[in-house]
């Protein structure tokens, strides 16, 4: 079949949905089908460039495909008599970051005819799909409370799952992925100084801004903890990354409130590494149970620190958890292959 | 083609010109008489064409479906043109727009659409004028209170797909109004058939400066100040006969006649003469006075023949007037009438050649530019550009309709960030000036 | 720079447009820019054109330094350093309205907009800073149709190097997808033609099975067998590069092609003269007859005299084949000479 997949652009950008979108594509060709990536330029500021956007992607003509998977908002817009949704995310700013005011669209008539919009297309959108798949259980939540559609949790796999072969644990805890105050690794340092001796920690992964490069600095400086902390504030490759994160004692994903997984604790998990993460941390508490596959934890140093000394002192207990995590994600069978298969059905 | 059919109306007359030279362009035609059928039984205009009246509804919507355009002549005129109005609701198409101000037209059809006429009043000019505006259709002020501030241009503007307009001084109103392409093209004129007009030099009688005016007398027509310039100045008051020649009520008769007299100027009122009659005079004239205060229409039919007739020409310097050349008539200044009147006048009577030569640049400019051919030449242009921008407005139609099912609507396709994108779709509002001939496009 | 690179596509369909896109795009990269590729839907239904092109219109790319727009309507995409480099106009309502490829009505309704397109089109051209196109003709379409003038900047292939002259056999190759277009039917009935032991391969698939299954027929008709070789897959690049590196000229002779074609610079850079026809268009910009290939008449009889010829007379093969390389200098065909365009 020739599949299309449609997806958002924000030009230069490249991040998650970027990688998901081109390993999709990937994927769907080893199962033997065509695909292609369509990426949409979107602009969303000033929030007046809207509602063009919208007609933008309506107006497209597609020919020649006989599938389309759609993953955003204002891609999944686009018109084609089979179309499967993977949302991952709709215009948040129009729902439920409308209602805690994190919003570009003005106060006023114009902002409120711009959600009513996007509320009525993507409805329009979802009408008209063949199936909807969401990837997690919060989007799928947030998609029944605010357009009243129903939806299938696919979770996203890991693009690379050959990487994470594990090993033994070299004492330290791994915190990976984008670094900000909403993934809150600062709370990590200010834990450490809290835990046991022994403990040591890496985070690595790119910093937002330099503000945040800044205020980790600041902590382990504050704490004296630089024999103790590696800050490895970058880009890394995908090998810099595994090698991290297979060495690991166990690894440590606690952001606020994400929808998702993420893909930090799927390699974890896959790696057969204890996770440690918090109570208000979001989608991560699907393959986080205390006590099994890793710590739930208060977000706060103590805890954490906690959590921590437990995970570098106790072998036993931390390898018995990292099997747990192991054994649960596999349980869970996500892969691209029956991602795919699911994706089609 | 929608107009009326009828001799009285100078609209007719010109209409028949252009159906002649579009035919001559191959253009196939179908003629719509739109006057009142009170006024069908009036001596009627042959056009050559097959004709229908606007009332054939069968026939007419017929003709539509086969036809590739429809046009509207719409003047300031209800008996005239109630057919245009009642047809341009249903089936849009260009209008050749004869007058700027509509308010006489509007009045008059309003009297049957109370609602719907007071809807458009505060649509384009908002609640204020709307409530007033009707208080002063009962005034003989009439034009001069609304004509500023509510002229109705705009009713008729939006509802063509194009309008052609025969001067500049009107058309911002009738931009802002109407989506499709506009322009500016010179009246189509023919002297009515008398042969060559014989130079004025031989045929004075008396040996005065005869002067002359034409059209319905009313104050618009500034008569009044004529005289006045003429009483002011002792040489003038001995050298000068005036004479006005059209429908003359008795009250503004007897009015001008006792001033002239207190005043001792030469004044001669013929009242409605027949066309022949009204050559005649035009020949003996040396001087014709077209003088309009306020200006009104889009173009003057009267000043285009005085200028055809190698008259020598006074004009007021603003609106139609103020575009025609400057060496082929005599300006004055609308606020100091009589005191300009009185140079010109001046002027004219002592220099005999120039007089004569500006009437014979003025003949030949005319003759040029106020020609059929030109006419059906630009409405076929105008034809196809409408055509387009029919197409671009279909497509615009398209996508406020999408908007409108999201329960945006036309707020959201006027957003700036949505529209301004789409400008390079504009057919493109061509604005032509009266002194050349050739379109000059502008943005 | 921040270069965005804007193109329409049909998804699934690949060809000439995307390699120039593409070849363009790691060429930039490799100059240290950084490049995005835009690729957008289209269709040429004239019912669909006029809202295509305003979705195009609302296409936001104030994020590029500059954008660089190829196959239509991309040049529609607003931007204050638009640079296009055209390869062909939507033709259906263009130079091929009076052809059997408008498959719509020619009516009122498409008149129109065939109209408004034309309009709209030169005033979305008229906005880049610079226009470019791939082939003269291309050049001279904007000029009539249009009334722009416009640079012609021939697309090069990518990573000529590979291409490199070992020797000359006894086969003349003509390497590209097999169709009636193409025209490798006169090439077979040429070899009818041929006195000398001159051979014809053929490489490339076809779109459709049954020209091809002409082309044997008059293989067998003739027998032809032992002298015609057709290769009826999609060879590897490399094969490419071999059988370039080893023939005695290579073939190219569609019918009227706007641009001269890849094969034919294919050929050039290996040193090969290339063999085509009076009417085959914009390969005509490329070959001068006796200089750098032979161009004759599109009949069976004349291609083989040509084809004998290229056996007969080594040394002038040899000499154009060497031509053929020089003209691709003088011409300007390399990527140096496209970034300091573009990018200007």
């Amino acid at each position: 079949m020739k599949i299309l997949v449609v997806n958002n652009m924000a030009p230069f950008l490249w991040g998650g949905a970027e990688e998901l979108a081109v390993h999709l594509q990937r994927n769907l060709i080893a199962a033997g089908h065509q695909s292609e990536v369509l990426r949409i330029p979107f602009r969303w500021e000033p929030a007046a460039c809207i509602p063009s956007q919208m007609l933008m992607v309506r107006a497209f003509e597609l020919w020649n495909v006989d599938r389309v998977i759609a993953l955003k908002f204002p891609a999944y817009l686009i018109r084609h008599p089979h179309k499967t949704l993977w949302l991952l995310h709709q215009y948040r700013q129009a729902y439920d970051l409308l209602e805690v005011g994190q919003t570009n669209l003005p106060p006023g008539d114009i902002g409120a005819a711009i959600r009513d919009a996007i509320k009525a297309a993507d409805n329009e959108s979802f009408e008209e799909s063949k199936r909807i798949f969401v990837n997690s259980k919060v989007t799928q939540t947030r998609l029944k409370k605010y357009n009243g559609f129903d939806s299938t949790v696919l979770l996203p796999p890991i693009n690379d799952p050959e990487m994470f072969v594990g090993g033994a644990p070299q004492g330290y805890i791994f915190a990976g992925g984008r670094v900000n105050s909403m993934k809150r690794q600062y709370l990590l340092v200010e834990a450490l100084a809290k835990s046991a001796a022994s403990v040591r920690l890496v985070i690595a992964g790119p910093p937002d801004s330099p503000d945040d490069v800044l205020r980790l600095e600041m902590l382990v400086e504050k704490y004296g903890l630089s024999d103790r902390v590696k800050l490895d504030l970058r880009f890394l490759s995908r090998e810099e990354y595994a090698a991290y994160l297979n060495a690991a004692s166990a690894v440590a994903y606690l952001p606020y409130d994400e929808d998702s997984l993420g893909y930090v604790a799927m390699e974890a998990a896959m790696a057969g590494k204890a996770l440690i993460t918090a109570r208000d941390s979001g989608g991560i508490l699907g393959l986080v149970r205390d006590g099994e596959t890793g710590w739930v934890v208060e977000p706060e140093p103590e805890s954490l620190a906690q959590a921590m000394s437990a995970a570098c002192v106790d072998s036993a207990s931390v390898v018995r958890r990292g099997d747990g995590a192991r054994s649960l994600w596999l349980q869970m069978n996500i892969s691209w292959q029956s991602t795919i298969e699911r994706l089609l059905a | 083609m929608f107009t009326p059919g009828i001799k009285a109306s100078a609209i007719a007359r010109m209409a028949r010109i252009v159906v002649s030279a579009l035919q001559k362009q191959g253009v196939e035609l179908c003629v719509v008489r739109a006057e009142a059928t009170q006024k069908m039984q009036e001596e009627s205009i042959e056009f050559g064409v097959p004709t229908l009246s606007w009332t054939q509804k069968d026939d007419i919507e017929s003709a539509i479906d086969l036809a590739d355009a429809v046009v509207y002549h719409v003047g300031d005129n209800f008996p005239f043109h109630e057919g245009c109005l009642y047809w341009l609701e249903r089936q849009r198409g260009i209008v050749c727009l004869h007058d700027f101000f509509l308010g006489d037209l509007f009045a008059a059809w309003m009297q049957n659409h109370h609602e719907r006429g007071g809807a458009i009043l505060k649509y384009w000019y908002g609640e204020e004028i709307a409530r007033e505006w009707p208080q002063h259709l009962s005034s003989p002020d009439f034009i001069a209170a609304t004509h500023l501030k509510a002229p109705l241009t705009e009713w008729v503007a939006s509802q063509a797909t194009a309008v052609i307009a025969h001067s500049a001084w009107g058309m911002n109103r009738v931009l802002s109004a109407c989506s499709g392409p506009v322009r500016v093209v010179p009246l189509a004129y023919e002297m009515p058939q008398a042969g060559d007009i014989p130079d004025s030099v031989f045929a004075q009688c008396s040996g005065k400066l005869q002067v002359l005016t034409v059209g319905h007398v009313n104050p618009n027509k500034r008569a009044e100040s004529v005289i006045r310039a003429l009483g002011s100045d002792r040489k003038l008051r001995e050298s000068v006969v005036y004479t006005l020649v059209g429908m003359v009520n008795d009250d503004t008769r007897r009015r001008l006649e006792k001033l002239a007299s207190d005043l001792g100027v030469q004044l001669r009122v013929c009242g409605e003469v027949s066309e022949a009659e009204l050559l005649t005079l035009l020949s003996n004239a040396d001087v014709v006075c077209c003088l309009r205060n306020p200006t009104l229409e889009a173009a003057s039919a009267s000043a285009i023949e005085a200028m055809l007739s190698a008259r020598a020409v006074i004009v007021e310097n603003h609106g139609f007037y103020s575009e025609l050349p400057d060496d082929c008539v005599c300006k004055i200044r609308p606020n100091h009438e009589e005191e300009d009147l009185v140079r010109i006048l001046h002027a004219l009577s002592s220099d005999t050649e120039a007089r004569n030569a500006q009437g014979v640049r003025a003949s030949e400019w005319a003759r040029q530019t106020f020609s059929g051919e030109n006419y059906a030449r630009q409405l076929m242009e105008i034809l196809t550009l409408s055509q387009r921008s029919a197409l671009v407005s279909e497509v615009m139609q398209g996508f406020a309709q999408k908007l409108e099912s999201w329960g945006g609507g036309a707020s959201m396709l006027c957003l700036p960030e949505t529209l301004d994108k789409l400008r390079v779709f504009d057919v493109g509002q061509v604005e032509l000036s009266l002194v050349t001939a050739v379109p000059d496009k502008t943005s | 720079m921040k270069i965005a690179l804007c193109s329409s596509f049909v998804p699934f369909v690949y060809g000439g447009a995307r390699n120039i896109v593409e070849w363009l795009e790691s060429t930039l990269l490799a100059e240290g820019h950084q490049v995005e590729r835009i690729y957008l839907p289209h269709i040429d239904t004239p019912d669909q054109l006029l809202s295509q092109m305003a979705a195009y219109r609302w296409v936001d790319l104030e994020a590029a330094d500059r954008v660089i727009c190829f196959r239509p309507p991309a040049h529609f995409i607003p931007h204050p350093n638009k640079v296009l480099w055209f390869i062909h106009h939507v033709r259906a309502f263009y130079d091929l309205w009076d052809s059997p490829y408008r498959n719509f009505p020619d009516d009122r309704r498409n008149r129109t907009i065939r109209d408004a397109l034309h309009e709209a089109d030169t005033r979305a051209i008229n906005e880049a800073r610079a226009v470019f196109t791939n082939s003269a003709v291309v050049s001279q379409r904007l000029r009539q149709y249009n009334g722009i003038d416009s640079e012609v900047l021939y697309p090069p292939i990518f990573d000529a190097g590979r291409f490199h002259c070992q020797g000359f056999n006894d086969e003349v190759v003509y390497i590209c997808r097999v169709e009636h277009h193409k025209r490798q039917h006169l090439l077979v009935e040429a070899m009818r033609h041929t006195q000398t032991p001159v051979r014809l391969r053929l490489c490339g698939s076809a779109s459709g099975a049954d020209y091809m299954e002409e082309l044997h027929a008059t293989v067998h008709r003739y027998g032809l067998e032992s002298r015609v070789c057709i290769d009826n897959r999609w060879i590897t690049e490399e094969q490419k590069v071999d059988y370039l590196a080893n023939c005695l000229a290579a073939a190219y002779l569609p019918l009227d092609e706007d641009s001269y074609g890849y094969p034919s610079l294919e050929a050039s850079h290996a040193g090969k003269p290339i063999l085509t026809t009076t009417d085959s268009g914009g390969v005509l910009e490329l070959v001068e007859n006796g200089r750098n290939g032979l161009i004759c008449d599109p009949l069976p009889e004349a291609l083989g005299a040509a084809l004998d010829r290229l056996y007969d007379d080594r040394h002038a093969t040899e000499r154009m084949g060497q031509a053929a390389r020089d003209r691709l200098d003088e011409l300007g065909i390399n990527w140096a000479r496209v970034l300091n365009r573009l990018l200007a």
